[in-house]
C-alpha cells in the first residue's frame, strides 16, 4: 500500500514535467485537473490507511476546492475566453527539462539530510513534493503569459498539500478551513484580473504587462 | 470582556457595514471614525500588555498580545487613523469618472480588511493563523494597488500577486515544514502555538528547523522587499494611491519583518541561532547597498520613496540581525520613526500628484514657492527621513552605526556607503523640485482640509522622538527580546 502511495506522489511530479513541456494551454489545464485528481486519490488512501478524523476533513475540503470549483471555474475560463492559443516557454525545452531535474536532484540531497528526522517512507514523498513546488516555480518564471502563472500557482498550492499530507496528518482543520478559504479567494481574485487584463490589453501576453521599468 | 476581541471589534463593524454605504463622504467619514474608535480601544490594549508581565490571550491562545505585538499594535492602529483621515480629502480631489460609486465602495472596505489582517498577524500566536492573516492582507492590498484600473496599476498588482503569491507559497512550505519538526514532541494544536514553539525550541531538529527557517524567510522575506525578491515593490507603491503606498510602506513591510522577528525568535532558542541572524544581516546589507544604488536612477517621485523604503528595510534588518539590545533599540526606534516619517513623505506626495497630475522629478519645479505648505512638508519629512538631526532616524541610524561598531567592526564600511549614497540620491532630487523662481503650474484642489494636518502630526512627532527618544514604548519590547517571554 505505501509503495502505491509513492507511486501516486511521483506520477503528481511526472504531470509537473508534462506541464513543463506543454505548449497549449489548453493541455496545461487538463495536466492540472488531472494532478488534482492524483493529489486527492492520494489523500483518499492515505485517510484509508490511517483513518483520523482530520484527513477526513482534509479530504473533504481538497475534494471541493480542487475537484468541485476549480475545474468548473477553469473550464469555464477556457470556454469564455476561448484559449486555444500556443505559448512557448522563453527558454527551448531540453534545457527546462535539464534544470527540472537538477531541482529533483537538489531536493533529494535536500532530504538525505534530515533522514534521521523523518521515516522511511515520508523521505521519498518529501523529496518529491519539495521538488514539485520547485517545478511550479519553473512553470512560473518561464512562460510569459499571465494564465499559466496561475497554473503555476495552483501547482505550487498542490504540492504543499501534498507535502502537509505527507509529513503530518493535516493541520488543526480549523486552519486547513482558513487556507483553503484563503486559496479560493486568491483564485477568485486572480479570474477577476484576467478579465481587467483583457479587457484592457485584448491579450494574456506578458508583453503588455511589462511597461513598468526604472 | 477581553481587550482583545475589544479592540478588533471596530475594524470587524467596519467589514460589515462599510461594503453597504453608498454615501461617499458618509462612507469616509465612518471609516476615519471607526478607525479612530480602533487607536483609542488600542490604548489600553497596549498599557495593559506594558503593564503586566504576561501576555493577554485570547480564543483558544490563538491570539496573543506581549509586548512585542503592543508596539506594533500602537504603530499600526496610529498610522491606520491618520491615513484614514488623509484619504478623506485624497479621495475628495480624485475625479468621480476613475473612482465611481462601487470603486468607492472597494475601496473601503478592502482598506479595512488590509488593516485586519495586518492586525491579525501581529496578534497571531497561532503560525497557520498568521499565514492566513497575512495572505488576506496580501490579497486586500493587490486589489487596492490596482484601484485605478489602468494598465500601469494592472501590471503592478500582477506583478505583486504573483511574486508575493510565490512568496506565500514558500511562508506556507515552511509553516509546514516547522509544524512537522514539532509533531513528536507536541500535541497537535500545540504544535502550531508560538509560544510553546518558543519554550520547547530545543528539543526540535536543528536541520528541520533551518530549512523551515530558510523557507519562511524567503516567503515572508519576500513581502520585505528584501534585495533579489523586491521587484513588486517598487511599481506597486509607485501605481497604487497614495494612502494605499504610505500604508504598504509604513505598515506592511514592518508586519512582515516582524513575522520573520517572530520566526527568529523561535531560533534563538537554539543552537542555529546565530544561522538566523546570519541571513538577516547579509539581506539586509544587500538591501540596503541595492536600493542605494537604485536611488540614484529613480526619476519618479513615488519610485524614489519606494527604493528608499528596501534600503530602510535592510537597515531595520541589519538591526534585528546584530541582536543586542543596542541595535534593537535601534532597530525599534527606526521602526517607529521611519513609519511615520515614510507615511507623511507620501501623504505629501499623494497631494502633490493631485495638484500637478505629475510626479516626474524633471517636470516638477519650486515647489515651495507653488505650494508653500505641501513643498515644505515634503522637504522637511524627506529630511526627517534621511537622518538629519533633529529627526528621530538620526538617532536610530547613529544607534545602529555605534552597534555595528561594538559587534562586526568592519562592516561598518558597507552600512555608511550606503546612508552616504542614499542620501546624496534623495537630497539631489528633492532639492531640485523644491527650490526656483519659476515654479511649474498647479490645480487648486477643492478639498485639502485633511491633507496636510496628517503630515504635520507625523513630523512633529519623528522631531519629537528625536529630542525625546521613546525609551518607555521600545524599552519592554527590547526586554522580551533579550531576556525572552
Amino acid at each position: 500500500m505505501t509503495s502505491f502511495l509513492l507511486f501516486l506522489v511521483s506520477t503528481m511530479m511526472m504531470l509537473s514535467f508534462l506541464m513543463l513541456m506543454q505548449i497549449r494551454i489548453i493541455n496545461l489545464i487538463k495536466l492540472l485537473i488531472i494532478q488534482n485528481i492524483v493529489l486527492i486519490s492520494y489523500l483518499i488512501f492515505k485517510a484509508i490507511i490511517y483513518p483520523k478524523f482530520e484527513l477526513y476533513l482534509s479530504l473533504a475540503m481538497t475534494f471541493f476546492i480542487k475537484i468541485v470549483i476549480l475545474p468548473w471555474a477553469l473550464w469555464k475560463f477556457v470556454n469564455y475566453l476561448k484559449l486555444t492559443q500556443h505559448i512557448e516557454p522563453i527558454m527551448n525545452k531540453p534545457t527546462l527539462q535539464f534544470i527540472g531535474i537538477l531541482l529533483v536532484i537538489f531536493s533529494l540531497l535536500l532530504t538525505y539530510q534530515i533522514e534521521p528526522t523523518i521515516e522511511k517512507q515520508a523521505l521519498a514523498s518529501f523529496s518529491l513534493s519539495l521538488a514539485n513546488s520547485l517545478l511550479a516555480i519553473l512553470l512560473i518564471l518561464f512562460r510569459r503569459e499571465a494564465i499559466s502563472q496561475i497554473i503555476g500557482l495552483l501547482v505550487m498550492e498542490n504540492s504543499i498539500f501534498l507535502l502537509s499530507a505527507t509529513l503530518t496528518t493535516g493541520f488543526p482543520w480549523l486552519v486547513e478551513l482558513g487556507i483553503g478559504f484563503d486559496i479560493l479567494i486568491g483564485f477568485m481574485i486572480f479570474g477577476l484580473f484576467l478579465f481587467r487584463i483583457r479587457t484592457t490589453h485584448g491579450s494574456f501576453h506578458l508583453e503588455h504587462l511589462e511597461k513598468l521599468k526604472e | 470582556m477581553n481587550p482583545i476581541l475589544l479592540f478588533l471589534l471596530p475594524s470587524m463593524l467596519a467589514l460589515v457595514t462599510l461594503p453597504t454605504i453608498a454615501n461617499r463622504s458618509l462612507a469616509s467619514y465612518w471609516s476615519a471614525s471607526l478607525s479612530t474608535f480602533s487607536f483609542l480601544l488600542a490604548i489600553p490594549l497596549v498599557i495593559h500588555t506594558y503593564a503586566h508581565a504576561h501576555p493577554v490571550f485570547f480564543l483558544h491562545q490563538w491570539l496573543l498580545c506581549d509586548k512585542l505585538s503592543a508596539f506594533f499594535i500602537g504603530l499600526n492602529s496610529f498610522i491606520a487613523m491618520t491615513t484614514s483621515f488623509y484619504a478623506i480629502s485624497y479621495l475628495n480631489n480624485e475625479s468621480h469618472t476613475t473612482l465611481y460609486r462601487l470603486i468607492y465602495r472597494f475601496y473601503h472596505s478592502f482598506f479595512h480588511l488590509f488593516l485586519l489582517g495586518m492586525l491579525i498577524v501581529i496578534l497571531s500566536n497561532n503560525i497557520g493563523l498568521m499565514w492566513i492573516a497575512m495572505e488576506l492582507a496580501t490579497i486586500a492590498s493587490v486589489v487596492l494597488v490596482a484601484l485605478y484600473q489602468n494598465s500601469e496599476a494592472l501590471e503592478a498588482a500582477w506583478k505583486y500577486l504573483i511574486l508575493c503569491g510565490v512568496g506565500i507559497g514558500f511562508a506556507l512550505l515552511g509553516t509546514v515544514i516547522l509544524y512537522f519538526a514539532t509533531y513528536h514532541y507536541l500535541t497537535e494544536e500545540q504544535g502550531l502555538l508560538w509560544t510553546d514553539l518558543l519554550t520547547n525550541a530545543s528539543h526540535f531538529s536543528v536541520k528541520l528547523l533551518a530549512i523551515a527557517f530558510v523557507f519562511l524567510f524567503v516567503g515572508y522575506g519576500t513581502k520585505v522587499g528584501f534585495f533579489p525578491l523586491h521587484n513588486w515593490l517598487p511599481d506597486a507603491h509607485a501605481e497604487g494611491p497614495s494612502p494605499i503606498s504610505a500604508l504598504l510602506s509604513g505598515l506592511l513591510l514592518n508586519i512582515a519583518l516582524f513575522a520573520i522577528l517572530r520566526f527568529k525568535l523561535v531560533l534563538s532558542h537554539t543552537e542555529i541561532a546565530a544561522f538566523s541572524s546570519h541571513l538577516l544581516l547579509i539581506f539586509g546589507f544587500l538591501s540596503l547597498l541595492f536600493a542605494a544604488f537604485s536611488l540614484l536612477r529613480q526619476h519618479k517621485l513615488k519610485r524614489l520613496f519606494a527604493y528608499s523604503s528596501i534600503e530602510h528595510m535592510g537597515l531595520i534588518s541589519i538591526a534585528l540581525g546584530i541582536g543586542t539590545p543596542l541595535s534593537y533599540l535601534a532597530g525599534f526606534l527606526h521602526i517607529l520613526t521611519h513609519s511615520l516619517s515614510k507615511t507623511a513623505v507620501f501623504f505629501s506626495i499623494g497631494s502633490i500628484l493631485q495638484r500637478f497630475h505629475t510626479q516626474a522629478v524633471n517636470q516638477l519645479k519650486g515647489l515651495t514657492t507653488a505650494v508653500p505648505l505641501n513643498g515644505w512638508c515634503l522637504l522637511l519629512c524627506s529630511f526627517a527621513l534621511l537622518g538629519l538631526p533633529p529627526s528621530g532616524l538620526f538617532f536610530s541610524e547613529l544607534l545602529l552605526i555605534l552597534a555595528t561598531l561594538k559587534t562586526h567592526m568592519w562592516l561598518v564600511i558597507p552600512l555608511i556607503l550606503g546612508l552616504a549614497i542614499a542620501f546624496i540620491a534623495i537630497f539631489y532630487k528633492i532639492q531640485s523640485i523644491s527650490f526656483s523662481s519659476y515654479p511649474t503650474n498647479f490645480h487648486p484642489l477643492p478639498d485639502s482640509q485633511q491633507l496636510d494636518w496628517p503630515v504635520i502630526l507625523h513630523l512633529g512627532l519623528v522631531i519629537l522622538a528625536g529630542f525625546w527618544i521613546p525609551v518607555w514604548f521600545i524599552q519592554p519590547v527590547i526586554h522580551l527580546l533579550t531576556y525572552g517571554v
